[in-house]
């Protein structure tokens, strides 16, 4: 099994063969992955995790040359296996050090202020673990507290969430699922590795386009408040007044994949 | 006592940013600043014409720059305006933005900072290179834009690239506000400009048809004339001063409206 993960400290790769996969069954299944979305890696570093296999030297060649194809450089290797620990030595693949990270000195001392309080999150983790399932463990993703301007481009190959609004021109790309706390006018692409399971959702429902996995909707169905509302419409035109005009859709909506087409549905609360 | 560079830039062509910045640079040093205002369209300058200086140049920021003169040279006084001083810094009208690099842009205008109170950059369109050197020596940055999508979506851009430069926060000229266009909704309003920018509104400029005359023969509005354009450049000149001057959107009534006393 070949699982993509993305984290604050860039993209991890985990090629998980079953003890009687051959290796080059895993490495189909990662290009696989990677053909997906050719575009959404293009130019990143990654981690590949190979775990307990052993592997030599040609194995790790090959998987070198599957990413750069793909416009992949490696950046490191984690491996438990002796063999494999050597053939990356011998080829100069740097060993993957997980106490090590790429964490800004700021966050790497809020880090650390927080670990006092670690003991007890481990335990309130253990208390909740049973209301979180396993897919829902296994998924990362990035929080981006700010607008998101037009020309601007956030890329993740875990979950997006925004708070506050994405402008006109400006796109968001997830692995996962795309959630935005605010006003969505910009592009996105969820699923973008091929997840046909993820959702796009904002407080304000207004895109230019919506991809889900591979399916594209332009111009999805804005839901405008009714009653009232339009009457008020109504009465703005009326008055000349271009903001109550506007009628500005202010329903929040999701857009997932049903029966291979993207559907835009307002999100009711409570339901 | 040093200056105070601000740029105004746009990213979209065409929304008046060389006409923003020679009747800003007149309105403050009519406030008695000592001003500069710096072309910073190498190859295809204006700033020159709008202010009607375009026969009195000797030297230019490129002939600085690569040593053919001293920057005193270089600058043209306007002395039109008696109140404080204003000078013209040209650019070279036969070479193309890479004549000059952001960190000469930064020593020309450090050289100017001690002589002078403000020094304005007219930025030339586009994000690229010109753009970048005019953002270098920034304090502050006014981002001018009219009121349609295609404008505003620029506007977007180029407050998103100044943030990441760490030269913001923006702020915003709305430029060539027409309000009956607004009220039939064929253009935007300010309030529907803000919701999607978020960045703060120093100055609403009204169309106005003397800006194109003013333009044409070399003499800003706001050098004689009551125009409405004038008055916005000098409100903008004195926020810029730090004054409180009241932001108000112009409006327009109809008929009906007027007959019933709505306004």
């Amino acid at each position: 099994m070949v699982s993509i993960k993305g984290s604050r400290n860039g993209v991890l790769i985990a090629l998980e063969g079953a003890p009687d996969q051959p290796f080059s069954a895993s490495l189909r299944e990662l290009e696989a992955k990677l053909k997906v979305n050719p575009a959404f890696f293009h130019g990143s570093e990654v981690v590949v995790d190979v775990k307990g296999a052993a592997l030599d030297e040609e194995d790790l060649n090959r998987i070198a040359a599957t990413l750069a194809h793909y416009g992949i450089r490696l950046e490191s290797l984690a491996a438990q296996h002796e063999d494999t620990m050597r053939a990356a030595r011998a080829l100069g693949i740097p060993l993957y050090d997980p106490t090590a990270n790429k964490l800004s000195p700021t966050r790497r001392r809020a880090r650390s202020t927080a670990l006092d309080a670690v003991d007890l999150v481990s335990a309130l983790a253990e208390i909740e673990s049973a209301a979180i399932s396993e897919q829902e463990g296994l998924s990362e993703g990035i929080l981006i507290n700010r607008r998101v301007r037009s020309g601007q481009v956030i890329k993740h190959p875990g979950h997006i969430v925004v708070i506050g609004d994405v402008n006109p021109g400006a796109s968001l790309v997830a692995g996962g699922d795309i959630v935005v706390w605010g006003r969505l006018q910009g592009n996105v692409h969820a699923g973008a590795l091929g997840d046909d399971q993820a959702v796009v959702c904002a407080l304000e429902f207004v895109p230019a386009v919506v991809r889900i996995a591979e399916l594209t909707l332009w111009e999805p169905q804005r839901f405008t408040p009714t009653g009232r509302e339009t009457r008020l419409k109504w009465l703005g035109a009326l008055l000349g007044s271009f903001e109550a005009a506007a009628g500005k859709p202010n329903i929040p909506a999701m857009a997932r994949i049903v029966d291979q087409e993207i559907v835009v549905s307002p999100w009711v609360v409570g339901r | 006592m040093s200056a105070t560079v601000i740029t105004i830039t746009s990213g979209k062509g065409g929304v008046g940013k060389t006409t923003t910045t020679a009747n800003l640079g007149i309105a403050l040093a009519m406030q008695g600043k000592r001003v500069v205002v710096f072309d910073g369209d190498v190859g295809l300058r204006n700033l020159d014409i709008v202010m009607g200086l375009e026969n009195r140049i000797v030297y230019d920021v490129i002939d600085y720059v690569e040593g053919r003169c001293r920057l005193r040279q270089a600058l043209v006084r306007d002395k039109r305006v008696t109140a404080g001083e204003l000078y013209l810094l040209p650019t070279a009208q036969t070479r193309d933005k890479s004549a000059i690099n952001p960190r000469q842009m930064v020593m020309v205008c450090d050289e100017l900072r001690k002589d002078f109170d403000y020094i304005l950059i007219d930025s030339p369109a586009g994000i690229e290179q010109g753009f970048q050197n005019a953002l270098a020596p920034a304090d502050r940055v006014l981002v001018v834009l009219n009121p349609e999508v295609s404008s505003v979506r620029d506007a977007d851009r180029v407050i998103g690239l100044i943030e990441a430069r760490g030269k913001g926060p923006a702020q915003l000229i709305v430029n060539r506000l027409a309000p009956q266009r607004v009220r039939k909704q064929e253009m935007l309003s300010v309030q529907d400009i803000v919701s999607v920018l978020s960045t703060e509104v120093i100055g609403i400029v009204p169309e106005d048809e003397a800006i194109l005359s003013a333009s044409n023969r070399g003499i800003p509005v706001v050098l004689n004339g009551k125009t409405p354009a004038a008055q916005a450049f000098h409100d903008i000149a004195l926020r810029l001063l730090g004054h409180q001057v009241p932001l108000v959107e112009p409006q327009s009534v109809s008929w009906w409206q007027r007959l019933l006393g709505l306004s």
